[in-house]
């Protein structure tokens, strides 16, 4: 094998008779040197996956297959030192995983990580290189700091408790839950509800078709927020005397204010010195103005 | 600006609602990028197209006869112990010929827009396997596209989350659409029917990743 696609890995313990694909290690866990900014791709149907940014510049990877397998079809591929990993458990020819497993990740704080999952759950703490997250119908939780960060799921739901330079999250069905700060956000989902717990955003887009919308806490000065709805709810319960003008124009919803007069449709309310801006439009989701 | 910022205020841009900077941004990555400029060229054409549908269509003449013939030959049923009573001078037949009436408008409204919506999926859909071809452009949007995720192998249970999430844009679509043709130079719908198309196309193109490899 060519030192240059030599696999450097610390093999803790080698894994029976899963038959390896070409340059690729089956191994039950291991250990690879790689660079600060190093792009691993990790590919885990079913089961778990687990990331954890640390000061090392090293990979370390540990993960059981569950039902207690000994053909977990684990595989860690890349080069000794090198900027590009690909870790996770094989796929059939026709795409079905060979076995689900437990991943626990651990990786250098800037490294980029890209991951796929069809059910396993994701789970990424302090990444900070970049983060590009797919689930059909597992969930997926960002914690610590993400800068840049974008999350696609089916059907999974979407917890980022995080602080990142900019954050795009996608769903279908999963409900997505916020608490961070970002200087662009945008969230978008089609049936699933959006819930932004508090934060700083300075630029932040939240968008369903059916799902609710609902901000809890304050919106910061200068911050530029925008809701979108057909059919779904928006409600802000904003934190003791907001300083924004908010704008709503909804077709068919119904507009309350718990800050006054409730604006009519293509008008605005200002609350405070209405430094911040904030635009809420639905074709016939209702529109709520409350006081947390 | 790449072609992902470019499409995620693609609707804000159609709808002259970027602040200036933002918009030379975008001009200047269309006059580099030919598939965003094709991407705006399109929306641009269903939206002007939209603007342009008319308030009302009339049935053709000659539905009525048969309807009338109808309705004619079929059974009284009764409905209950307290029957709704018509308006003195609103004949039931009349009421009847309304509801036809409006059938047949959400009719050819959905036709038209599923024809264009077809046409601009099919594009985005042209490099895909088994996608379909421009000879088929016109078929239904969603059978198309589900053909489509099919030959691509996806697990049923995708496939399924798709269909359920495609319902429910749909719908809203169709709402978009009737309330665009009786407010046709109301730009805010018409930027909410753009909006929403987006999240048609960025729900399939979801789907799609799961077939990606790692």
């Amino acid at each position: 094998m060519s030192p240059r696609l030599l696999v450097a890995i610390a093999v803790a313990a080698a894994l029976g008779t899963a038959a390896p694909l070409p340059g690729q290690t089956p191994i039950r866990t291991g250990r690879a040197t790689a660079s600060e900014g190093v792009s691993l791709r990790i590919l885990n149907l079913e089961g778990s996956i687990r990331v954890s940014g640390w000061d090392r510049d090293s990979i370390d990877v540990t993960g059981t297959a569950e039902g207690g397998s000994t053909r977990s079809g684990f595989y860690i591929a890349g080069q000794s030192g090198g900027t590009g990993f690909k870790l996770g458990m094989d796929v059939t020819a026709e795409g079905q995983p060979v076995g689900a497993a437990r991943l626990d990740v651990r990786v250098p704080r800037r490294s980029r990580v890209w991951i796929k999952s069809n059910a396993a759950s994701i789970e990424v703490d302090d990444v900070r290189g970049g983060l590009d997250l797919y689930s059909v119908s597992g969930a997926v939780r960002v914690s610590g700091r993400a800068d840049q960060l974008s999350v696609e799921s089916m059907d999974g739901d979407v917890e980022i408790i995080a602080a990142s330079v900019w954050l795009k999250v996608k769903t279908a069905d999963g409900r997505v839950l916020l608490e961070g700060s970002a200087d662009d956000a945008a969230v978008s989902t089609v049936s699933g509800a959006i819930v932004i717990e508090g934060g700083r955003y300075a630029r932040a887009r939240f968008e369903s078709v059916t799902g609710g919308v609902e901000l809890r806490g304050a919106i910061p000065r200068g911050g530029n927020y925008s809701f979108e709805t057909h059919s779904g709810p928006v409600t802000l319960r904003l934190a003791p005397d907001p300083d924004a003008t908010v704008s709503v124009t909804t077709f068919g919803g119904e507009v309350r204010s718990e800050f006054g007069p409730a604006p009519a449709s293509g008008g605005s309310i200002r609350l405070g010195d209405g430094e911040a801006e904030v635009a809420i439009r639905t074709f016939r989701g209702s529109v709520a103005l409350r006081r947390r | 600006m790449s072609c992902d910022d470019v499409r995620a205020i693609l609707d804000a841009y159609l709808a002259d609602e970027l602040e200036t900077a933002e918009r030379r941004a975008v001009t200047a990555h269309l006059a580099s990028c030919a598939g965003c400029r094709s991407e705006v060229q399109a929306w641009s054409e269903l939206l002007e197209r939209a603007r342009a549908l008319p308030r009302s269509i009339e049935p053709p003449r000659d539905l009525w006869p048969d309807v009338d013939a109808a309705l004619d030959a079929a059974p009284v049923v009764a409905l209950g112990a307290a029957p709704w009573r018509p308006r003195a001078g609103l004949r039931p037949v009349w009421l009847v010929a309304a509801a036809l009436a409006l059938v047949v408008v959400t009719a050819a409204l959905t036709t038209f827009f599923l024809r264009e919506s077809d046409t601009l999926l099919a594009r985005k859909l042209k490099g895909m396997p088994g996608a379909a071809s421009p000879s088929t452009e016109t078929r239904p949007a969603s059978e198309d596209l589900l053909r489509s995720l099919e030959e691509q192998n996806l697990p049923p249970e995708t496939i399924a989350i798709v269909q359920r999430n495609l319902a429910v844009i749909d719908v809203a679509i169709a709402e978009l659409e009737a309330a665009l043709a009786e407010d046709p130079d109301n730009r805010e719908l018409a930027r909410m029917l753009v909006s929403t198309h987006r999240k048609r196309d960025e729900l399939i193109q979801g789907a799609v990743r799961a077939k990606e490899g790692g």
